[in-house]
């Protein structure tokens, strides 16, 4: 399906909770209201035309004024088309559903994020730190701003 | 843990296994905790992050051209394909056009790295599975790509070739001939695998109908690369939505029947054929040209958008989604490699089998724990 016709297809399905980021690339970009977040991604899996059966990645973003941002890159292999849906999360509280019930893959992903941001994913199966070790308590690494206890910045010139 | 006693009286219990992190087939610091039931695999746990380098964080603190070594580290069994996949991206997002030399250049080098990738893997794999004399011939060949990538570039793991716009710097005016006898030379070499391998009555008792992976179940779990096409998918990035010039090229793409250990084999050894077709095409078609890299500003920065784009690595599919704000840094880069969807397959595909299956599975699937860590 074209970027066009993926978009049409969320918006028949999905009208007001979609908000399209206009971003000058051959896929088509979105956002995606968190209400309707683990709705969305069952009907994009399943759809028989949208089929978007591989998570390509899942990740968070930190806009520290504004929001967190979780980003899924999905792909289908035999439409063979991409998409990146985005939903915007509250900046104190990012709390959001899990999808590892919809692609597992998605469960080492959210666990990444879970630890990197401090986004929380609810009824996650499996919510243990991934990458860090055991006792880390310097909070969430991947925040902007965030310094960890021997950090030295970079001498700007 | 739970015990019961058989019928024939004897105590039956589940016990835990830990496996690493430094375990020589682990291939890299993996840590598995199994839970056996006498010598078969109950529950496999997957703990990683030992490598883990942080270099999402450093990629926002480091412009867009400092960032390129850091992608070197990440795989770097494979450098090439990661040096690639970061240029595709940013070029993709701030639409730079590529000399038409270097992108053959990017080609020739990329598949060249594509073999010795896969030569680590068969040598190492056919060492775990005991057969020590394959590990030998593997390196022997290896050996010479790495030598054709000394004279290119100066470097024989990390190769910083690739850059954003182009390649470092053209190829010496011997690495023509050298490639080609490499190519003809390889040929020969990969029948001699086969010789050793594929139809050895030990290799094949220990690959056949180990470690099947069912496609519904890949495809959920995020693997990609030879993983999927040993379960009959013919999914190759390369062909799916070619970058690059990949499009130019004619090459199949191999694919198994049943997903398990054996098929996984014979992909990637059938990769090694169609990568010296391609190298040979390209050899055959590479453009004269002075200039190998396009020009951009001293200070460059991409527009401000965001751009998702992925491609073909030896283990599978490798990409990155970059968030710019039209500063010289990246706001946010997230990288997504082959091995992180690969290894997730292990646990699922491991439980019933032997502990000593457990090495040709984890084998078969080619994980490099740098990529997985980052």
């Amino acid at each position: 399906m074209t970027k066009e016709e993926i978009i049409n297809r969320f918006k028949d399905k999905f009208g007001p909770d979609i908000e399209i980021s206009e971003i000058d690339q051959p896929e088509p970009y979105l956002y995606i209201s968190k209400q309707k977040f683990h709705e969305f991604c069952e009907l994009a899996k399943s759809d028989p035309q949208l089929d978007f059966d591989f998570l390509f990645q899942l990740g968070g973003v930190h806009y520290p004024d504004d929001r967190f941002e979780v980003v899924l890159c999905l792909a289908s292999h035999e439409k063979n088309h991409r998409a990146v849906v985005k939903v915007k999360l509250d900046k104190d509280n990012p709390e959001i559903e899990t999808v590892s019930d919809v692609w597992q893959a998605a469960n080492w992903f959210e666990r990444e994020a879970m630890e990197l941001f401090g986004i929380k994913f609810t009824d996650h199966p499996d919510p243990r730190p991934l990458l860090l070790y055991e006792d880390w308590d310097y909070g969430y690494p991947m925040r902007k701003g965030w310094t960890g206890p021997d950090f030295i910045p970079m001498p700007e010139k | 843990m739970d015990s019961t006693v058989n019928q024939k009286g004897l105590r039956e219990e589940e016990f835990l296994i830990n496996m690493g992190p430094q375990h020589p087939s682990t291939h890299g610091v993996l840590r598995l905790v199994l839970k056996m039931e006498g010598e078969y695999i109950r529950e496999l746990t997957p703990h990683v992050g030992f490598l883990h380098r942080s270099i999402e964080k450093i990629a926002e603190n480091r412009t867009y051209n400092q960032f390129m070594p850091f992608t070197d580290r990440i795989d770097y069994c494979a450098s090439m394909p990661s040096n690639l996949a970061w240029a595709v991206a940013i070029e993709k997002l701030a639409g730079i056009e590529v000399p038409e030399r270097a992108e053959y250049l990017r080609v020739i080098m990329v598949e060249l790295n594509r073999i010795a990738s896969h030569l680590i893997w068969l040598g190492c794999m056919s060492l775990d599975l005991g057969a020590v004399t394959p590990f030998l011939y593997a390196f022997r060949e290896r050996e010479w790509i790495l030598d054709l990538f000394e004279m290119t570039c100066g470097q024989r793991l990390t190769y910083h070739y690739i850059r954003i716009g182009g390649v470092s710097r053209d190829i010496p005016p011997q690495f023509e001939k050298s490639c080609r006898e490499f190519l003809k030379d390889f040929r020969k070499k990969v029948d001699d695998y086969e010789a050793i391998l594929t139809e050895n009555p030990i290799f094949l008792s220990r690959t056949k109908g180990v470690g099947i992976l069912p496609l519904d179940l890949a495809k959920d779990l995020g693997a990609s690369g030879p993983t999927i096409r040993g379960s009959y998918c013919k999914w190759d990035i390369r062909k799916a939505e070619p970058y690059s010039i990949y499009d130019r090229f004619d090459f199949d793409i191999p694919s198994g029947k049943n997903g398990d250990v054996w098929d996984r084999y014979m992909v990637r050894i059938e990769e090694f054929r169609q990568s010296c077709r391609i190298i040979e095409q390209a050899l055959d078609g590479l453009p004269e040209g002075d200039t190998v890299r396009a020009k951009l500003p001293a200070v460059f920065r991409a527009p401000a958008g965001e751009v998702f784009s992925r491609i073909e690595a030896p283990r599978g599919e490798m990409g990155y989604y970059v968030v710019s704000t039209g500063d010289k840094k990246p706001y946010r880069v997230k990288i997504r490699t082959a091995s992180y969807g690969n290894l997730q397959v292990l646990g699922p595909i491991s439980i019933g089998f032997k502990i000593a299956d457990l090495v040709a599975i984890f084998g078969s699937i080619d994980v490099i724990l740098p990529e997985v860590d980052r």
